[in-house]
């Protein structure tokens, strides 16, 4: 059995940080999104939003795209197929450190057990 | 390290995401509200909505470019306020089969109830909302819950005249004379504000997320 610490250690520090997890997490969801949807469901200020695009675009996880809705100018953000194979590496990482963390928890005298969070359907996609 | 609630909170943002188009409810509710135009207008007149339509078809032409104007402005207010995200296209081959195991099913029930030879003791369009109801529910994540309590709903009053009690509520679930038209108009208006409300929040929930910095 691997250890939690040594899971831990295999995680991409890099999609870690908490707002590119919850960008790429979206994005894993749909085939683009504009960038007024990531800044609505994520609660972030342009700025923040702007600055971690650019660092997922310069690591070649996002593709950013302007364009026109209608007379309307556009930025459609889109994981790149790198970008969803990492999140989904990080997503099954998260996943196995969870359950190992339990597995050890279960191993202490008098712990009860926690539930895990996961949806199922989905934990059944990621896979 | 990261908490519990923290992945349930990214695992809801990436559910929003898929069904995000499932939830813009206020455009499936100016369907609805058709419906129910349209079922007021049979129950008044008793007429059925095949004898309206020969009655004053361009009227009715005006009745039907309205809810598609509503859907189309109600669409952009959506883009406005939330944003815009184009969903994944699935394989064409499953896609084709998602709509046969909803249409199948309805066009065959209404077949049955509308055949008068075929007097069964059951409202098989009521059955047959139920089951698209329960595919709906279970195809966009078993998160709207709504669908599902419509579903239950459906089927005890599709099975009631069974039990020999409120039996001319289930015959409103047979097509003609508007008892069809105004349980789905009730159903597409209520769904689809239950759709909306539960955007909104999720909106909301994230938002606040950020700002109790727990994301």
């Amino acid at each position: 059995m691997t250890k939690p610490f040594e899971e831990l250690a295999e995680l991409n520090k890099f999609i870690h940080e908490p707002v590119r997890l919850a960008i790429m997490t979206t994005l894993s969801g749909c085939q683009s999104a504009d960038f007024l949807f990531l800044q609505q469901l994520l609660g972030l200020t342009v700025g923040n939003l702007s600055s971690h695009l650019s660092k997922l675009e310069e690591a070649g996880m996002v593709q950013i795209e302007k364009q026109f809705v209608g007379k309307k100018p556009s930025t459609m953000v889109s994981s790149t197929p790198s970008g969803r194979e990492a999140i989904k590496r990080h997503w099954q990482l998260l996943e196995q450190l969870q359950k190992s963390a339990v597995e050890a928890h279960m191993q202490v005298p008098g712990f009860k057990g926690v539930s895990l969070p996961f949806d199922s359907q989905l934990a059944h996609d990621h896979t | 390290m990261i908490q519990d609630s923290t992945l349930q909170r990214l695992r809801r943002m990436e559910i929003i995401t898929k069904n995000y188009h499932a939830l813009r409810g206020l455009q499936g509710m100016s369907s609805g509200i058709l419906l129910l135009a349209i079922a007021t207008l049979e129950l008044g007149l008793h007429r059925s909505m095949y004898q309206l339509m020969h009655a004053a078809p361009i009227a009715w032409c005006g009745i039907f470019l309205l809810p598609f104007l509503l859907r189309r402005s109600i669409g952009h207010y959506y883009n406005r306020q939330f944003g815009y995200v184009q969903q994944i296209q699935g394989k064409k081959l499953n896609r084709i089969i998602g709509s046969l195991v909803v249409a199948v099913p309805l066009l065959g029930a209404i077949l049955i109830d509308s055949h008068s030879m075929i007097n069964l003791p059951v409202s098989v369009t009521g059955l047959a909302l139920a089951w698209i109801f329960f595919y709906q529910w279970q195809t966009t994540n078993e998160f709207r819950h709504h669908l599902l309590i419509m579903a239950f709903l459906l089927l005890w009053v599709s099975l009631m005249p069974l039990t020999g009690g409120l039996t001319p509520l289930s015959k409103l679930l047979i097509p003609g004379h508007g008892g069809y038209e105004l349980v789905l108009g009730l159903l597409g208006t209520v769904g689809g504000l239950c759709d909306h409300l539960l955007l909104i929040r999720a909106f909301r929930d994230t938002r606040q997320a950020y700002h109790d910095q727990t994301i």
